[in-house]
């Protein structure tokens, strides 16, 4: 059954190849979408636009354990290969919506700071369309 | 979804996974790992069926 209410962030997860990322403490999905300039003198002074090109990313923050099921190490691997990923953010709770794409691992940063967690933080830049589907 | 292995899977990029390991995929793929019988749904007794193939190891 699909979530109701106000959604507790807790539930939506960055999946990459099907895998959860684990020991995740946040995670986004950013889309945007480019604007052409169209102003003209027949704009009357104001800035007329038309569409442009859509794009996205995806980002994860966890923290970082050697041994986790999905973390930096399968992240290393893949940004050496420099391979694409399909990368979905989902509740996957039946009924909810999700949001899934293939992308690349654009950046990968990991932190460690005295006598606190290691966390790491990594990027997804969408390559082509974004899928914003329910979850069967 | 939360799954169990019932034996070694090895994770695309990833170092390979021991039978018992418990983690979260996506309802498809729980659902053929399960179908296979390389994983039971977290907090699920096996099925001796799956029990016997337990020394392979999921590509």
């Amino acid at each position: 059954m699909a979530t109701t209410g106000i959604m507790n962030g807790t539930l939506l997860g960055v999946y990459v190849g099907s895998t959860l990322v684990a020991h995740a403490t946040e995670g986004s999905i950013s889309l945007s979408m480019d604007t052409r300039d169209a102003t003209t003198k027949d704009s009357s002074g104001y800035r007329d636009l038309l569409e442009g090109t859509r794009s996205g990313s995806i980002s994860v923050s966890a923290l970082y354990a050697d041994d986790a099921t999905y973390g930096v190490n399968a992240l290393m691997t893949a940004f050496s290969n420099r391979t694409t990923l399909t990368v979905k953010f989902s509740t996957e709770v039946s009924g909810d919506d999700y949001w899934s794409a293939t992308c690349y691992l654009t950046s990968l940063e990991v932190s460690a700071a005295t006598e606190d967690n290691a966390t790491y933080s990594a990027s997804f830049e969408i390559s082509g369309a974004v899928t914003f589907s329910t979850v069967a | 979804m939360k799954i169990t292995l019932l034996k070694r899977l090895a994770v695309e990029g990833s170092k390979p996974l021991a039978k018992g390991t418990t983690f979260s995929v996506t309802n498809e793929y729980a659902a053929e790992l399960i179908q296979k019988g390389y994983a039971v749904e977290f907090g699920q007794e096996p099925t001796q069926k799956e029990d016997k193939n337990n020394n392979k190891t999921e590509e």
